[in-house]
């Protein structure tokens, strides 16, 4: 009877223990093919329209029609971002839409601007969002010193599979 | 004191002057009466011991006036009711527990293994503030039911950044998305 019993429970665990589903997520996404996507998206702080002074790197993954959506709290600003990447084989359609608020500095003034555009790219160039708009680039001839900080978010969409051979 | 000389008015009347109960003019009057009356004093100070006795007298313990209880009717050859049999404690041999739980186990195996398509077991992680990459951590056997889950998420895990603070920022133009190098 005890053998029998440990038998049993035996069976039991290895039973259980079956990789009876896909539980690896490299062979799961192999499931659907390219279907996934690999969203990377690099926000920076720009100082004098050339020299990054910070940044942040973010990596997400979708597939076609889901958004990345971000959001970036600063000490007078709100930025929400949202990135939507209909794939087309080699080619996608990036829908992208920006809100902005800002509280103008020594100013109780709060402005908002919104941002929305479909930009169609191939898979792994890369778009930038400027949420504070796209500085055009002035140097100060006595200061030899260019604008001021400005804000950037460069996204980058390729298929996941392609993202984890990378790695 | 009987219940009976207790449900008396003057009794009443000396439950509420002890408790404080009269008013200013009824406690003067009953106070004077009980200068000059030797019986009133007496069953005053009959009721005050029994309030001091009350007071002293801790919570009652239910479990200890119970068992008091059963022990006066167990010698009137009464017998405590036997619970329902619904509420009655059951012992079981460990062997046999042990049995059904491998039985239990053993089936549950055998539905995971040939039942029907198992679905996602965890929800997709949260990325920190920034540098982590969202991983999917899911369980399918069919990627039609993942694309569908895949779909069905809701776009809540939105993620946060913080910006450098003692930055503070500026409208140069107009929010743009353009491919890099414009």
């Amino acid at each position: 009877m005890k053998h029998v019993f440990i038998v049993f429970a035996g069976l039991a665990v290895m039973l259980s223990a079956a990789p009876a589903v896909a539980d690896d997520v490299d062979e799961l996404l192999e499931l659907f093919g390219e279907d996934a996507l690999h969203v990377s998206i690099d926000a920076r702080v720009v100082e004098d329209g050339e020299r990054t002074v910070w940044n942040m790197e973010l990596t997400r993954v979708t597939i076609s029609g889901r958004s990345v959506q971000v959001r970036l709290d600063g000490e007078n600003i709100v930025v929400r971002a949202q990135f939507t990447p209909y794939r087309n084989n080699e080619s996608l359609l990036l829908v992208a839409q920006g809100q902005t608020w800002l509280k103008v500095t020594d100013s109780d003034e709060l402005r908002y601007e919104t941002a929305f555009e479909t930009v169609p790219i191939e898979l792994g160039e890369t778009v930038v969002f400027y949420p504070l708009g796209q500085e055009n680039v002035t140097m100060d001839l006595d200061t030899k010193r260019y604008g001021t900080i400005n804000l950037e978010l460069e996204i980058t969409v390729i298929p996941y599979l392609q993202a984890v051979e990378k790695e | 004191m009987s219940l009976e000389d207790m449900r008396s008015p003057e009794d009443t009347r000396l439950s509420a002057y002890l408790d404080d109960e009269l008013s200013v003019s009824e406690s003067q009057r009953l106070g004077d009466r009980l200068q000059q009356d030797a019986e009133l004093q007496d069953r005053y100070a009959r009721l005050r011991g029994v309030q001091e006795f009350l007071r002293s007298e801790g919570d009652p313990s239910f479990q200890e006036a119970m068992e008091r209880t059963w022990h006066r009717l167990s010698l009137r050859n009464f017998e405590q009711q036997r619970p329902n049999w619904w509420s009655r404690p059951v012992a079981v041999p460990f062997s046999a527990v042990a049995a059904a739980f491998a039985i239990l186990v053993l089936v549950g195996g055998l539905l995971i293994r040939f039942g029907g398509p198992t679905y996602f077991s965890a929800e997709p992680q949260q990325a920190d503030r920034f540098g982590d990459t969202v991983e999917l951590s899911a369980h399918a056997r069919e990627s039609e039911e993942l694309l569908r889950r895949l779909s069905g998420w809701e776009s809540r895990d939105e993620v946060t950044i913080q910006l450098p603070e003692s930055r503070t920022f500026e409208f140069v133009g107009q929010p743009v998305i353009v491919p890099a190098g414009h």
